[in-house]
């Protein structure tokens, strides 16, 4: 490390990447058109008439050989070198474009694999940057060495204020073994799997289940052929009824959901390992693309933990820490633990908030307006429509849908209202939600970025606002307080960052 | 650095209840107005062209749907950019800069400086005209706690940015 801090021309002349870039790229792009054009190929599958045969493969290769093309165009257009303390990748097929990375701007940098990239044994480099206009930047597929190389060199030159620990304290980090706080058995995987939010999905595709039903139930054989259709690939020669292909369709679609999602969840999270390292946190995870993902403590802004009433049977939460970021889909891959249990959450929430077991918290709740507005928004807004398509409401399994309607959005609006809670304390406030989950949110004050007050007019003539904390990692919001708990809030939290001599980061 | 952990009166912590807000230069309602009109003026390109081709008698409620539609519209929006003026505002302390707007939404934000990442100083075509320019201040809460504070003139920006960046950088965090 200490010869390539003093190599002034490290990396001085543009470089290309690992040709195994082409290939990841033209699967990238593969990926992309099957995402864009998947109703055509289930077409295909389910109507093989529809396309005349000749046109098909002709697109198919069209296609390909275009893709193909462009890969190899990319990869030879992409280069990336340092130049005065940036970090500059230059790429772009018609339009030019060239990224500059200074090196005080990097926050994190991490190494990705994916099944190609683990058989070539190369790495796709990421590097995060922090600002409000800041983009992330990477390097699709780097020869490992390469990149650990780029990786030690960048991490050297990064301006020193920004590393809080001084110099001997480093180097005490490479010789201290990471603290092992959780790995996770197949036992607490199975547990996680089940625990996992179905639900979310669940609603969406019952939901669509019931619509794509209406308008085949419609009277139109041609809708119900389809599904018949896709039935008899299962079932040869066998006629269904209506009401029989619903009976059918629903289980059916629920086993799959409920299937592929806990296999998703054993792949993604096989033989996770939760680490506490000097530095921060580290997770390592995965079957057959493995990921390693490591938060600095200065880097995280919140911690969030929550459960669902699955997981509080088998007493798990799932944990993110919420990292300074510059991107919103950042922030929403954010440092995740499927499932944790209270022992390493303590651990995690006193590194990150020494303070938060001896200090006193104020617990509030929010105003019960909160449930008047919901039951308007949520409840009564989105059933007008249904009073124009009288059909809607008297008939079809839709208007079953509709008629529980309100009395769920009344029903969910009284829980979420007792659910709120917000604790505040001299160093940070916790805020407790969920309807039937329950989701905890811990910000240090110090970590604040801004805060705003924001109120309708109708919550204005009452006097109440929402409140928005702002910080580098996503925004906190409390809706519906009265307007002088919100204004004392702003007015401590902001004392507390200004006299505070603490960063943010 | 003595450590201190005095009690905290929150009476005697400076309120943002208290403090006096700065309006827009008035020449920013013009600035708003002109930009406004051009935009509906575009927009009637729609209920025009339904004018011109609809022919046949079942559509041709659009052609007085759609003309008043826009003309709701365009009444709504230069109500809501007059009203709207009066309450935007800006107002300087000594370690934080608040912004307060909307009509519909009213909003007070306050960012402290020792949380500015940079600030920068723009203007628009219809700006320049008026004289008038728009500071950005940059925070790392990402685009939902970036100010952006319209209507001002010239040297009042930059004596604002001057300022910011002066505080910025006096409390040690990254200047602008």
């Amino acid at each position: 490390m200490d010869q390539l801090e003093h190599n002034d021309d490290f990396l001085k002349d543009p470089e290309r990447q690992s040709p195994v870039a082409i290939l990841l790229i033209l699967f990238k792009f593969m990926a992309n058109i099957l995402r864009q054009a998947w109703p055509f190929v289930l077409v295909l599958f389910l109507r093989p008439g529809s396309f005349k045969g000749d046109s098909w493969t002709l697109w198919a290769i069209g296609l390909g050989s275009l893709s193909t093309f462009a890969s190899i165009i990319a990869y030879f257009k992409f280069y990336y070198f340092v130049k005065e303390e940036e970090l500059i990748i230059e790429k772009g097929l018609f339009q030019k474009t060239r990224l500059n990375i200074p090196f005080d701007r990097i926050q994190t940098i991490n190494f990705r694999q994916n099944l190609i990239h683990r058989f070539f044994n190369v790495v796709s480099l990421e590097i995060d940057t922090a600002g409000s206009k800041g983009n992330e930047f990477s390097i699709a597929a780097l020869d490992k060495s390469k990149a650990e190389t780029i990786r030690s060199f960048l991490i050297a030159h990064i301006p020193k204020e920004k590393i809080v620990d001084t110099e001997n304290e480093e180097s005490i980090t490479e010789v201290v073994e990471d603290k092992k706080l959780i790995h996770l058995t197949i036992k607490d995987l199975i547990k996680i799997g089940v625990g996992q939010n179905h639900l979310r999905g669940l609603g969406i595709i019952i939901g669509a289940a019931f619509t794509i039903l209406e308008v085949m139930g419609d009277g139109d054989d041609k809708g119900r052929g389809t599904l018949r259709q896709l039935y008899s690939l299962f079932d040869l020669g066998k006629e269904y009824s209506y009401q029989q292909l619903v009976l059918y369709t629903v289980p059916l679609l629920i086993l799959f959901l409920l299937v592929s999602s806990f296999a998703m969840t054993i792949l993604k999270y096989y033989d996770l390992q939760f680490l506490q390292t000097t530095k921060g946190f580290k997770v390592i995870a995965g079957l057959f693309s493995k990921r390693e993902q490591s938060a600095n403590m200065q880097k995280i802004q919140m911690i969030r933990w929550s459960n669902n009433p699955l997981k509080k049977i088998f007493s798990l939460f799932d944990l993110r820490l919420l990292q300074a970021s510059s991107s919103k889909i950042n922030r929403k891959q954010a440092f995740y633990i499927p499932g944790i249990y209270d022992e390493q959450l303590r651990t995690v929430r006193a590194v990150y908030f020494p303070n938060e077991q001896a200090i006193a918290f104020e617990t509030h709740g929010i105003s019960k307006r909160i449930i008047r507005k919901r039951i308007w928004l949520y409840g009564i807004l989105p059933m007008i429509p249904g009073f124009f398509f009288a059909n809607v409401i008297n008939q079809g399994p839709i208007s079953i849908l509709w008629w529980l309607w309100l009395p769920f959005i009344i029903w969910t609006s009284y829980i979420y209202h007792r659910n709120w809670r917000y604790h505040i304390s001299e160093e940070g406030i916790r805020t407790t939600k969920g309807i039937f989950s329950r989701s905890h949110t811990l910000l240090k004050w110090t970590k604040l970025q801004g805060a705003k007050t924001q109120k309708s007019i109708f919550q204005a003539r009452r006097g109440y606002t929402d409140l928005h904390f702002f910080t580098a990692a996503g925004t906190i919001v409390i809706p519906y307080i009265e307007e002088a708990k919100a204004r004392q809030m702003i007015d401590f939290s902001l004392y507390k960052v200004e006299s505070s001599l603490e960063s943010w980061m | 650095m003595i450590f201190e952990n005095n009690q905290i009166d929150l009476e005697q912590l400076p309120q943002i209840e208290t403090v006096d807000f700065h309006l827009l230069d008035k020449a920013y309602l013009k600035v708003s107005y002109i930009g406004n009109a051009i935009f509906f003026a575009f927009l009637l390109i729609g209920p025009l062209i339904s004018i011109v081709i609809i022919d046949q008698a079942a559509y041709a409620f659009l052609k007085i749907l759609l003309p008043s539609l826009w003309l709701l519209l365009m009444l709504f929006s230069f109500w809501i950019t007059g009203a709207g003026f009066k309450l935007k505002g800006y107002a300087l302390r000594d370690k934080d800069i608040l912004y307060r707007s909307g009509i519909l939404f009213r909003s007070v934000t306050t960012i402290p400086f020792n949380r500015v990442q940079h600030c920068e100083i723009k203007e628009g075509p219809i700006e320049r005209f008026f004289g008038l320019k728009t500071l950005e201040v940059y925070t790392a809460g990402g685009e939902s706690s970036d100010l952006s504070i319209p209507g001002l003139r010239g040297d009042t920006a930059q004596q604002l940015k001057t300022f910011i960046v002066k505080n910025t950088s006096d409390d040690g965090s990254i200047g602008a």
